[in-house]
């Protein structure tokens, strides 16, 4: 089960190649590992290593579990005015204690340096999961989620490793705005009792901004309660925690700490949007008073001249999860028209006012019509009702009924796992998801026993689909029992399991105040969405700059992300998010940089089953472009350049050059392929089973399936092509032909030699030829399952099965 | 046995308030001089690990770690109290079990008394008390300690008679300190706070008496000053409402048996408008474990609660706004049957009754019983009497 847990969340370093998609790469700015020979650090007394600010490292693990991701530095990248972290794990062979000291870290070709006073440390807290809810197979154990500022867990004796355990200190670094870009170096000091250990720090900044005030919205909801924990009750401590989680690149759900009339909402409103939040709350049940908020929200911008009703969200609590209840009848239906009529008397009494007839207050008119109704529901269309658990939506009198297109329906990520499924939330109103105790794995969560790729990943994904808004119902939820007998936990700390069956749902940081902190303490979850909110708005910013040149930036994002999630299916780790990031770094300062250089394709191409790449781009006007060295020309201004997979690793490597600026772009393609092509002899598939006849047509063998025609009949495989399959096989596809005029149900089994036997793929053959892809191998669970002894193919409804060329990618 | 409850009630009301004189040296020790019995003291919060396990009520203010020696009256650390005079009377809580700092009493009865030391700047009148809930929802009366500028030692020793005919003792969670509504509120250090162990358990005498007949059985008549202790009140964002035995006559009303009545007083709910909160008042679980709801399991049909209601105001703002609903927890603190709503008429005595099959739930694992009204903001000083709870054979 352990194992099991490091092949799904660490990702393994060598995990899977993959075509026109970012892969962990060897040769990418990954810093020294255990793999390069290089010893971890190391004292008579522990073991000082590092790892991505992505991986989870459980203090109850053996450290020799993370040999595959253990390094002995720490490599960041970064864009400018953003926070990257890093981490350092203690392995203690018997109790003690560390602390870290961070350096400057100085720019490597000038005496530039970003100061220490712009990082901070924290050392890790770790929490009890006795049971993993998420189900991808994480062990249960003590999991890092707390960031105690250092200073705090000294006082408290809070950074002492047990021995045998492994200790954390999370180490966060904010890059200015006006830091040079180019690589850095510098040093974290790790001491554990007299002795002094460093662990060399490299960074690379690139010549790219994020955004100080985030495009991205969230409604992140609070549990009032915590301040109880925090032992104040005072406005000054709420504010602390709305502009915590501001800092944090993140709106609560109701920033107002004066009141709930709507004067002092609109007011408080009105301060947090000088304090840059994205995204204001509506509060209230009554539309009455949702009428006040939106109407005095609009005045406010007028007296400003600042447009804050784009801003404006509204998530009515009181038709939560519509598809939970038992009777929908009317409720849904009658908050949602309420709704439309509030709006449509706020735009008439804002169109009867003169003041509003301006350019400006046509635009607030305009904002008001847009604002985002915010229902958590699955949309019947992606669903046809099948995933309610009770009933389907009715008006009130009792017809079936489905939501307007000025509704935002707010799923869940498990609504987005295909592209027929997500058509059905673009109804052309804003576009919001949301998290809570589910789903589970495979989708994104915020949850303590999911990755922290998946913490950033919903906010990649949000940025790839225009989902706009982002919705979590609580992060300040420090409750045991519920309804009237919920009682405070007495160590939130270290219990992540509110009851809600779910690890961490519900939380985002702790109380501070039982270990002197005056505010809130962040978890790591909460620092990776920050990260994953920063590259939104990367991924926004690219998009805008390659729209600008009439260009689709979509393309090229998808090849970015199709190896950390596909639809919304995790199907990445640690390397493959990495790997993206660093991309994703370079395509953006490409873009926005003077060298202007858009890549808007990478092409497969297949002749004869094998596999080739063009990667296509468009500069701007003075720049040059190089490919592996060599100066490319453009045809009809667009750059060509085309790669096949005969390499063990397989690249583009690009340099764009505009008078002194030179920026890099690599985009690794995958490991080498490999083609069977229909064998001169049957013998050489090494088939079994259910099959008693073979005869050679053109490209296939077609081959007499027995047994009895409703059945499924089996054909066993176990040819070389099969042998090869390993966790770096990206996609294993397998040429057949169906020899009737209907389809033909096919299941897929997949033998390994520990764990046996599994079904691993259902589908039906078209008439005619079919490539059947298998492409789950990169994620299957390697430690459990052994390896591939053979592949099952078993049909139904036919006697005649035709079997092709075979291709393989990534050995 | 009246008798006995009336001098017990004397004393809860009157006796009850202590001064203390200001012992500025903290070696000082307090002899406890009340029993010869061997005792042991045992620390229960020193705050020398820190605020672990401190609790406080919602809007209680603010309580800080403190370190400046003058306010520290044994070892390095004590605590800060700052309680506000916001929305609700301010509260804090110290749980008899932590297990981070490594403690469990559980055998309340052997706790004769708890011994703090509390500093204050100037003459300040605190409550001492037990409460009976995780959350202190369900709180004890409380002792007042009127305490002198400087470190003053307090003993407090529980009246457990008196919790008793409101609680069971035994569920006792720990101790609470409250502070009185003042214009400006007081900043207070708390520090040393210690139980002390008797080698015997007390057993509280049982003091409740109700009238019963077989066809009617008494939950709360209003005619005995003690029957203040079986009232128990909680808010949600504005001021606790104010609950009170009076004589009828001296408001302008005729009680509708007896002389007295219960005044409920619902107060403003400051600047906030539109909100659903609900304040409350109720009877505290152990008069209805005296009730027994359990001996009408299989009867229901056949009883009814009943209870004689009385508004004094006039009603503003829409319907459901003023309505007094009826709730009953069951199965511990957990869980609530609504159990019916009603509007109360103005200027009349009206008899609700509400059959007792709606409490199909609670006669299984009865808890407490509230009536609980919506609170407002701009509606001014609401004022309801109630008389006469009890249960009837149809």
């Amino acid at each position: 089960m352990k194992r099991n847990y490091l092949a799904v969340l660490t990702a393994c370093l060598i995990l899977f190649s993959c075509i026109a998609c970012v892969s962990p790469d060897n040769s990418s700015n990954n810093g020294g590992s255990s793999n390069d020979n290089t010893p971890i650090i190391g004292t008579q007394e522990c073991e000082i290593w590092s790892a991505a600010a992505t991986e989870k490292i459980l203090a109850s693990e053996k450290a020799s579990s993370y040999d595959s991701i253990r390094k002995n530095s720490i490599t960041l990248s970064s864009a400018k005015n953003e926070y990257e972290s890093g981490q350092i794990v203690v392995t203690a062979k018997d109790d003690l204690s560390f602390t870290v000291e961070l350096s400057d870290l100085v720019h490597t070709s000038s005496n530039y340096k970003i100061t220490k006073d712009n990082f901070k440390v924290y050392t890790l807290t770790y929490t009890r999961v006795a049971r993993n809810y998420y189900g991808n197979g994480a062990p249960t154990g003590w999991y890092p989620d707390g960031m105690l500022p250092q200073k705090n867990a000294v006082e408290y004796k809070k950074n002492v490793v047990k021995a045998g355990q492994n200790g954390g200190a999370w180490l966060s670094f904010f890059i200015p705005e006006d830091a040079m870009s180019g690589n850095y170096t510098g040093k974290a000091t790790v001491t554990v009792g007299s002795k002094k250990v460093d662990m060399p720090i490299t960074l690379k900044v690139y010549d790219v901004t994020v955004p100080t005030e985030s495009s991205m919205k969230t409604l992140f909801g609070g549990h009032g309660g915590v301040y109880q924990m925090e032992l104040d009750t005072s406005i000054e401590m709420q504010e602390k925690y709305t502009q915590f989680f501001l800092d944090y690149r993140v709106a609560l759900t109701h920033v107002m700490t004066h009141g709930t009339a709507a004067e002092s909402i609109v007011e408080d409103w009105y301060y947090w949007h000088k304090k840059g939040i994205s995204t204001l709350g509506v509060y209230g049940d009554t539309m009455e008073n949702v009428r006040a908020q939106i109407i005095g929200c609009a005045r406010k911008s007028l007296e400003i001249n600042e447009n804050m009703v784009k801003k404006i969200a509204y998530f009515p609590s009181d038709i939560d999860e519509p598809f939970l209840w038992q009777n929908t009848t009317g409720i849904v239906s009658g908050k949602v028209e309420s709704w439309r009529q509030t709006i449509e008397s706020i735009i008439a009494e804002l169109e009867a006012d003169p003041t509003f007839d301006t350019k400006f207050g046509k635009e607030l008119i305009e904002s008001v019509g847009k604002i985002a109704f915010v229902v958590t529901d699955y949309t019947t269309d992606a669903y046809g009702n099948a995933h309610r658990y009770y009933d389907i939506l009715r008006d009130e009198n009792g017809n079936p009924w489905h939501y307007p297109d000025y509704v935002s329906i707010c799923g869940k990520p498990d609504g987005f796992a295909s592209k027929e499924e997500m058509a059905g939330y673009y109804n052309g109103a804003e576009m919001w998801w949301y998290n809570c105790n589910d789903p589970r794995n495979p989708y994104p969560t915020y949850q303590i026993d999911d990755s922290l790729v998946s913490q950033n990943a919903i906010s990649w994904f949000m940025g790839e689909y225009d989902i706009i808004g982002n919705l979590y119902w609580n992060t300040t939820y420090h409750m045991e029992g519920s309804d009237g007998g919920a009682t405070f936990l007495e160590d939130p700390y270290t219990n992540p399991d509110r009851q809600s069956g779910a690890n961490g749902d519900g939380f985002l940081v702790y109380p501070g105040k039982m270990y002197g902190v005056d505010g809130p303490v962040a978890t790591i979850r909460l620092d990776a969405i920050r990260d994953g909110n920063e590259d939104y708005e990367l991924i926004k910013i690219l998009k805008q700059k390659y729209a600008e040149q009439g260009l689709s930036a979509n393309k090229i994002i998808n090849l970015l992300t199709k190896s950390i999630y596909n639809c919304s299916v995790m199907i990445g780790g640690s390397p493959e998010f990495e790997a993206a990031r660093e991309r994703l770094l370079s395509l953006v300062e490409l873009a926005t940089t003077e060298v202007g250089v858009f890549v808007s394709d990478i092409e497969e191409h297949n002749q004869d089953g094998v596999s080739s790449y063009t990667l296509k781009a468009t500069t701007l006007a003075g720049t040059e472009l190089y490919s592996d060295g060599v100066k490319l020309t453009a045809q009809n201004g667009v750059y060509s350049v085309t790669k096949d997979l005969s390499e063990d690793k397989n690249y583009f490597e690009l340099k764009a050059v505009h008078g002194n600026k030179e920026v890099e772009f690599n985009f690794y393609l995958g490991g080498k392929q490999l083609l069977y092509r229909t064998p001169d002899t049957f013998d050489t598939y090494n088939i079994s089973g259910a099959v008693n006849g073979v005869a050679r047509i053109g490209d296939y063998w077609m081959m007499n399936v027995t047994g009895e025609s409703d059945k499924f009949n089996e054909i066993i495989i176990k040819h070389e092509s099969v042998m090869q399959i390993s966790k770096n096989t990206a996609k294993y596809i397998i040429n057949l032909y169906n020899y009737g005029f209907t389809d033909v149900s096919y299941r897929i089994y997949v033998t390994y030699s520990k764990y046996g036997k599994v079904q691993a793929l259902t589908g039906t053959l078209k008439p005619g030829s079919n490539k059947l892809l298998l492409d789950f191998f990169a994620t299957a669970n390697w430690d459990r399952n052994g390896e591939v002894q053979q592949l099952s193919i078993a049909v139904t409804g036919t006697d005649r099965l035709g079997i092709g060329s075979i291709i393989i990618y990534g050995v | 046995m009246k008798k006995k409850i009336l001098s017990l009630i004397l004393a809860l009301f009157t006796s009850f308030t202590c001064a203390l004189v200001a012992c500025n040296s903290p070696e000082e020790k307090v002899e406890d001089t009340t029993t010869n019995a061997v005792e042991e003291v045992k620390p229960l919060y020193t705050f020398e690990e820190g605020l672990f396990n401190v609790r406080m009520a919602m809007w209680f203010g603010d309580i800080q770690l403190n370190k400046d020696p003058k306010y520290v009256f044994k070892g390095e650390k004590s605590i800060k109290l700052s309680p506000t005079n916001q929305l609700s009377t301010p509260y804090m809580y110290l749980p008899l079990q932590s297990n981070l700092l490594g403690f469990s009493y559980t055998e309340i009865l052997k706790i004769k008394s708890y011994k703090l030391a509390v500093y204050a700047e100037e003459n300040v009148t605190i409550g001492l008390g037990l409460y009976f809930d995780k959350r202190a929802d369900y709180r004890g009366p409380e002792q007042k300690y009127t305490l002198g500028a400087g470190w003053n030692e307090i003993t407090y020793y529980p009246q457990y008679a008196i919790m008793d005919m409101q609680y069971t003792v035994t569920d006792c969670k720990g101790l609470y300190i409250m502070f009185y509504e003042q214009e400006v509120m007081p900043v207070v250090y708390l520090d040393d706070v210690n139980i002390v162990l008797s080698e015997t358990t007390l057993s509280p005498e049982k003091l409740m008496v109700l009238k019963r007949t077989d066809t009617y059985f008494e939950i709360c008549d209003f005619e005995n000053a003690y029957q203040h202790l079986m009232t128990i009140t909680q808010t949600g964002l504005a001021k606790a409402p104010s609950v009170g035995i009076v004589d009828a006559k001296d408001y302008g009303i005729t009680a509708p048996s007896g002389s007295r009545v219960l005044r409920v007083e619902l107060f403003d709910k400051e600047g906030a408008t539109n909100s659903y909160s609900w304040t409350k008042w109720g009877f505290v679980p152990a008069l209805i474990e005296e009730i027994n709801f359990g001996q009408f399991k299989g009867h229901l049909d056949e009883y009814v609660l009943k209870f004689e209601t009385y508004r004094d105001f006039e009603l503003t703002g829409a319907v459901y706004e003023n309505l007094v609903e009826i709730n009953a927890y069951y199965n511990g603190y957990g869980v609530q049957d609504w159990a019916g709503a009603t509007i109360i008429e103005k200027g009349v005595w009206q008899t609700d009754a509400i059959p007792l099959n709606t409490f199909a739930n609670f006669v299984d694992s009865q808890y407490s019983f509230w009536l609980s009204f919506i609170e407002r903001g701009g509606s001014g000083s609401r004022v309801y009497y109630f008389d006469n709870f009890r249960i009837e054979k149809i």
